[in-house]
């Protein structure tokens, strides 16, 4: 079903959801959009965010107690779970909400990037044995268990600590820590508000990487827009080598998203919130349970900087034995780490006033401006790197945050492609043999451990990447520093 | 003959099942889940494990049956092909399932479930001619 409401075009990237809308089921419950929607896109893309309803839901997240600013859809949106996937909503501190499903079962989901001293010209012809190299030493897959085999306690300290925890065992370097969203230890995480569930989930699967869209890619430089800024975050030259890790917090964190939704639906009755939708569960922020779900949120995030420091270090150790040479001599530093699936108490200027909101990102990730405290030292006058994953096969970018971001979008910008066919429709659609020949004609090696995975992982079941971001650029949330492509790529 | 039906999400996967009573259906649901994360034909009844669920509503207790199935097979590496349902009513219900411990080699690998929603979700009991029915998406 197709979005018939209406929408009103700010400028060539802005277009707006207004107030006087009302759907069938905000009409039932009586209740209006308290914000106007804001969707970042073009004429172009919105025709299939419009086909997809996602303005619904956008229209849906405005009806929640205590949104400020705008329901914001980010130009990779399509629709999700209640919060559509690329939305991004902020509720007031004090008389706002919190939300599960405006972060997303798979918290923090996010992408490290590393950079390195290699060039393509040396990569490339050595590619298919990098990757089974890669392959053999980072588990993938449905169910897989990894490489350690943790107690309950173990995965409580991972749980409290996240990266700190992983680097203190030994697992990468103590400079990572700087260079991780949130230093990769989201504080205040409080272990006994996961379920022994959850936790049981986690044990088997700390330093795996998933299924589905998750992905490791060797890539090369591709283009360069910004050389300064580049060099600042360690790129030097097209034809650079780099590494990306796309993946999440596994089954601990859908266990706990999974837990705080049927938390809050018991609890929902005691504050009897105007919700449209099942999936906009919520809870008024200063109640015990909205506080439960953000310490166990917090818990999610950090098993996921964990997953991806332990990766990343197999990472480095896998290269290091394949190049004869250590990671440190290979200039294997992390350039940065991103949460794309997460909410964050931040002070925002809104109308003016500095407010303090709960941000809900969910597939959508923070991009601070140039000055901001949050930015590592190093990159402040910059902006935040902004880590965009591509999906199988298309580019990747490196973007970086900005002050027009800071002002329109509470520091965020999108997260990747988003989907354009469903898996079963890739499957029907898009020829296995045609993606494995196309990859392999743009000289891309793949590894996929689920086969099916080839189809419904093809370029052609996704968005336009290039147009997502030059959307984001356009309007002015983040600015293309680095253009990625693939020469490698690990899939579950 | 499959007792489910997948239907098309753009993000996921949905089964839509239609049974004589509900508590076929739950059971038809916990198979389809199985059947997407792994191969059910090869799946033995080597063991059975008793569930018990509760929840606030019927929803409730259907998206809490199916977690507690992922469970099942991402912490305990189990996987079941068949259950028998009990539902004491619309907030309680217990699950036998029978099954055995999860054998890649032989079971292969299949879809990897992050989640069950409440997205578009539909149960009905059976009510005259009119059979039980399920709808329920997984977060892919």
């Amino acid at each position: 079903m197709a979005w018939e409401g209406p929408i009103d075009q700010i400028d060539e990237h802005r277009f707006q959801i207004p107030t006087s809308y009302q759907s069938r089921a905000m009409k039932e419950r009586g209740v209006h959009m308290r914000v106007p929607g804001l969707i970042f896109s073009d004429a172009n893309m919105l025709k299939a965010v419009i086909r997809d309803n996602s303005p619904d839901q956008v229209a849906h997240v405005a009806t929640l107690p205590g949104i400020v600013g705008n329901s914001i859809a980010m130009p990779d949106i399509h629709h999700g779970y209640g919060f559509a996937i690329g939305g991004v909503a902020a509720f007031d501190a004090v008389e706002g909400v919190i939300s599960p499903g405006g972060v997303g079962y798979d918290i923090n989901c996010g992408v490290r990037l590393l950079r390195t001293d290699l060039s393509a010209d040396n990569v490339r012809p050595r590619i298919e044995k990098l990757i089974h190299n890669l392959f053999s030493s980072i588990p993938t897959g449905v169910g897989s268990h990894g490489r350690m085999k943790l107690s309950i306690e173990q995965v409580e300290a991972v749980l409290e600590n996240g990266s700190r925890w992983a680097v203190e065992q030994g697992y990468g370097w103590p400079e990572d820590i700087e260079v991780t969203e949130e230093q990769g230890c989201f504080a205040g995480a409080n272990p006994s508000k996961v379920s022994h569930n959850a936790k049981r989930r986690g044990a088997p699967q700390l330093g795996t990487l998933g299924a589905g869209n998750h992905f490791i890619e060797v890539q090369e430089v591709a283009e360069i827009f910004d050389k300064t800024a580049a060099a600042a975050y360690g790129i030097n030259h097209r034809g650079q080598v780099l590494v990306m890790v796309h993946t999440g917090s596994r089954g601990c964190g859908h266990q706990i998203c999974t837990d705080s939704l049927e938390m809050m639906r018991r609890a929902a009755s005691k504050f009897d919130l105007p919700i449209v939708d099942k999936e906009l569960t919520s809870a008024p922020a200063q109640s015990d349970e909205a506080q439960d779900y953000f310490s166990a949120m917090k818990c999610g995030a950090n098993f996921a900087w964990a997953n991806r420091q332990l990766i990343v270090h197999w990472v480095r150790e896998s290269f290091a034995q394949f190049f004869g040479d250590s990671a440190e001599n290979l200039g294997m530093h992390q350039i940065y780490d991103v949460a794309h699936n997460i909410a964050k108490l931040e002070e925002h200027l809104v109308e003016g006033q500095m407010r303090r909101v709960y941000v809900h990102r969910k597939g959508a990730t923070r991009s601070f401006g140039p000055g901001h405290a949050d930015v590592p030292e190093k990159y402040r006058e910059i902006g935040q790197p902004v880590l965009i994953p591509g999906d199988m096969g298309s580019s990747s970018y490196l973007l970086a945050g900005t002050a027009q971001s800071m002002r329109e979008s509470f520091g965020s910008s999108c997260h990747g492609a988003g989907r354009a066919l469903s898996r079963h429709a890739a499957l029907k659609k898009i020829e296995k043999r045609r993606v494995l020949q196309d990859l392999h004609e743009n000289g891309i090696y793949l590894r996929a451990k689920n086969k099916r995975l080839i189809c419904e992982e093809a370029p052609g079941a996704y968005k336009n990447i290039d147009d997502v971001v030059s959307v984001a650029d356009g309007s002015g949330i983040a600015r293309q520093i680095v253009r990625l492509r693939p020469l490698g790529v690990i899939k579950g | 003959m499959a007792s489910y039906k997948l239907f098309e999400h753009t993000a996921d996967i949905g089964v839509e099942i239609s049974a004589p009573a509900l508590e076929t259906a739950f059971a038809f649901a916990g198979e389809a889940l199985f059947d997407l994360v792994t191969d059910k034909a090869q799946i033995e009844e080597c063991e059975d494990r008793l569930i018990k669920v509760k929840s606030v509503d019927i929803e409730g207790l259907l998206v809490g049956f199916l977690s507690e199935l992922l469970v099942l097979f991402e912490a305990d590496s189990w996987v079941a092909g068949r259950f028998e349902v009990t539902l004491v009513d619309d907030k309680s219900m217990s699950v036998k399932c029978f099954g055995e411990r999860y054998d890649p080699s032989r079971h292969g690998e299949g879809y990897h479930i992050k989640g069950v929603s409440y997205h578009m979700m539909e149960v009905q009991r059976a009510t005259g001619d009119t059979p039980a029915r399920i709808r329920v998406l997984f977060d892919i």
